[in-house]
């Protein structure tokens, strides 16, 4: 699991020469010219990005999963499961290329935008909220997947507790619900925000490659520059901003489950 | 959307879904076994004929193993991880020249070709490879303007030339190639300059000049280009002349012309890697490739111009009339080849980045 991080950091390190081979070195200017680049706009433009979608499928994802841990019934849960899960058994680009198609100038939702009277229907696709929705659409199940699994094991009595101790319903929800379930929202929101940085074929693909994102910037560095000694600058630093974030988040998220339980 | 266009979305999916699943240049070795007679291609989506791989396999008793790369970038990247384990690979002009410096090419045997002379003189002594000693011409084009009749009637206006990129009628459907090479290359020519210009300032100027086309652009694409032509999504597309011929075939209003300022041009080649697991096979391939009957065959379905003198006369006539397909000298003149630029790469990533960051 190391070897290819380490192999990563040490190319940070060296230059590509004039045929696009890579050299060993030891010097910063990889991360001299990170910092001083349009490739800072880059970082913070998959930060927000990321930090939103993370947002959106928490938002959208909790009232899903609460609804299937409480509402439905045991056999019922399974069934929903599977269906949240079968999307995923599709290829991913597969679900892009379908966004493409329903979100296309000629495509379904500009024609049912005009048959309920919108005379100039807005661009849906390839902008910046068409970017959003493929994101959240992607990767929400994998946020109401442990949701769901710390919602189901939560005991029901501490809900009842809450109510019994003359609390509304919001605070039940904020105070009790919310702090019981930290470590499936902890573990969702990794498993959302990690992946949702570095993917750089939903930006391309729905976002018409019109805004660079770090996933793709990366990927250019690659495979077209092919300057590999900056493109794992830019990996590293990518790599510690992620695992500063989680290692911080972890942290935190334990020490509020402790104090609550 | 008919049977050829979903097969080049199914295999340009297939080709990018491999490129995601490897980000780094993977060591994937071409599928199917390893014992036996077999022959791998690395080449890009659907530019072979159907019958060739069937007809070549039951001549010789050689199968014929088939993958597909999505750019010259990600083939050189692949020689240098070292992972390519190819007997033929299909880069163009500046990529020849490219793997030729690092060292990745065997040099063609060619007293084992005995078709070699139907190439048009012309096409036997590139300037990136005099004498043909690395590389055998495949086909070739021009990367020009793509529109749709109807939407140019409605807005009274003919693309003739680059500028119209920065017309408003067309605002939300253009698509641009997601190439810096070819894009940066278009606004430097617009200027009047050439597609491999290293001088800072003038990439800089046209940069400029692309911020203010982007606002009206609908997306960066290599490989939808095609598909929103034939749907009409898109109203001008900068697109390979193949491309725009195949759309136009599918959607009567598509017709493409070559910017009077001049084009790119490029040759796509047939290359045998230096460890190529099997160079007699390959050397068979080329031969094969090389014959008139499949030459023909191969530019009457690909749409893409023959190099192939011997092959002219079996070549659907509507398509050698197209003087966009096989250019005029006079048009050829106004174009260039986009050739390799050493490190002022770097000036046309940083503004390509920057381009792409607001």
């Amino acid at each position: 699991m190391l070897v290819p991080l380490v192999i990563i950091v040490v190319f940070s390190f060296g230059y590509r020469d004039e045929l696009g081979k890579f050299v060993p070195g030891a010097s910063f200017a990889n991360y001299l010219r990170f910092i001083n680049g349009p490739y800072l706009l880059c970082l913070w433009r998959s930060l927000s990005l990321s930090f939103s979608t993370t947002l959106f499928c928490l938002v959208l994802g909790f009232p899903v999963a609460m609804w299937m841990a409480f509402a439905l019934p045991k056999e019922r849960q399974n069934f929903f499961m599977v269906l949240l899960t079968i999307p995923l058994s599709i290829s991913f680009l597969l679900r892009l290329y379908a966004w493409i198609t329903i979100l296309r100038p000629t495509g379904l939702a500009t024609f049912l935008l005009q048959s309920v009277g919108v005379s100039n229907p807005p661009s849906l696709l390839y902008n910046q909220g068409a970017v959003l929705l493929g994101m959240v659409y992607n990767y929400l199940p994998y946020m109401i997947l442990p949701l769901y699994a710390a919602l189901e094991k939560l005991d029901r009595r501490f809900i009842e507790a809450g109510y019994d101790l003359g609390a509304t319903p919001w605070r039940t929800f904020f105070q009790v619900v919310v702090p019981l379930s930290l470590r499936g929202i902890v573990a969702g929101v990794i498993l959302v925000f990690i992946p949702s940085l570095g993917d750089y074929v939903t930006p391309d693909l729905l976002g018409g490659a019109k805004y660079m994102y770090i996933g793709s910037l990366i990927q250019n560095q690659y495979l077209s520059v092919r300057d590999w000694a900056f493109g794992s600058a830019v990996s590293t630093v990518l790599l510690i901003i992620v695992s500063a974030g989680v290692w911080f988040y972890i942290k935190y998220g334990e020490r509020t489950t402790v104090s609550h339980s | 959307m008919n049977r050829r266009e979903f097969l080049r979305l199914s295999l340009s999916t297939a080709g990018s879904a491999l490129l995601a699943n490897s980000c780094s240049p993977s060591l994937k070795t071409p599928s199917g076994n390893r014992d036996g007679k077999q022959l791998n291609i690395y080449s890009w989506p659907d530019y072979i004929h159907p019958e060739a791989i069937p007809e070549f396999e039951k001549r010789y008793g050689i199968k014929v193993v088939y993958d597909t790369v999505s750019s010259n970038e990600a083939l050189i990247a692949k020689f240098q991880a070292g992972g390519a384990d190819y007997d033929i690979v299909v880069p163009s002009n500046y990529a020849v020249s490219k793997l030729r410096e690092l060292g990745c090419l065997r040099p063609i045997e060619h007293d084992r070709l005995k078709n070699f002379g139907n190439l048009m003189p012309r096409f036997q002594n590139s300037r990136f490879d005099p004498g043909c000693q690395y590389s055998i011409p495949y086909t070739f084009g021009t990367t020009g303007i793509a529109y749709n009749t109807a939407a140019s009637r409605k807005a009274a206006f003919v693309p003739t030339d680059w500028d119209a990129f920065w017309n408003e009628h067309f605002a939300g459907r253009m698509t641009l190639l997601e190439d810096p090479r070819e894009v940066i290359g278009l606004a430097l020519k617009r200027q009047g300059h050439s597609y491999n210009t290293q001088d800072q300032k003038l990439i800089q100027a046209a940069c400029a000049d692309l911020k203010t086309q982007k606002p009206l652009t609908m997306c960066y694409t290599s490989d939808q280009a095609i598909i929103y032509l034939t749907s009409g999504d898109s109203w001008l597309s900068l697109t390979f002349s193949g491309d725009a011929q195949q759309a136009s075939r599918a959607n009567n209003n598509i017709k493409y012309v070559i910017p009077t300022s001049g084009t790119s041009m490029w040759l796509d080649n047939l290359c045998i890697p230096k460890n190529a697991p099997h160079p007699e096979y390959a050397h068979l391939w080329l031969d094969y490739m090389l014959e008139p009957q499949v030459s023909a065959a191969l530019s009457n379905y690909t749409y893409y111009a023959s190099p192939n003198a011997k092959a002219m006369p079996l070549i659907k006539q509507n398509l050698i009339e197209d003087q966009y397909l096989y250019p005029s000298d006079s048009i050829l003149d106004r174009c260039e080849e986009i050739q390799d630029i050493g490190q002022a790469i770097f000036i046309y990533d940083r503004l390509w980045t920057e381009l792409k960051c607001t």
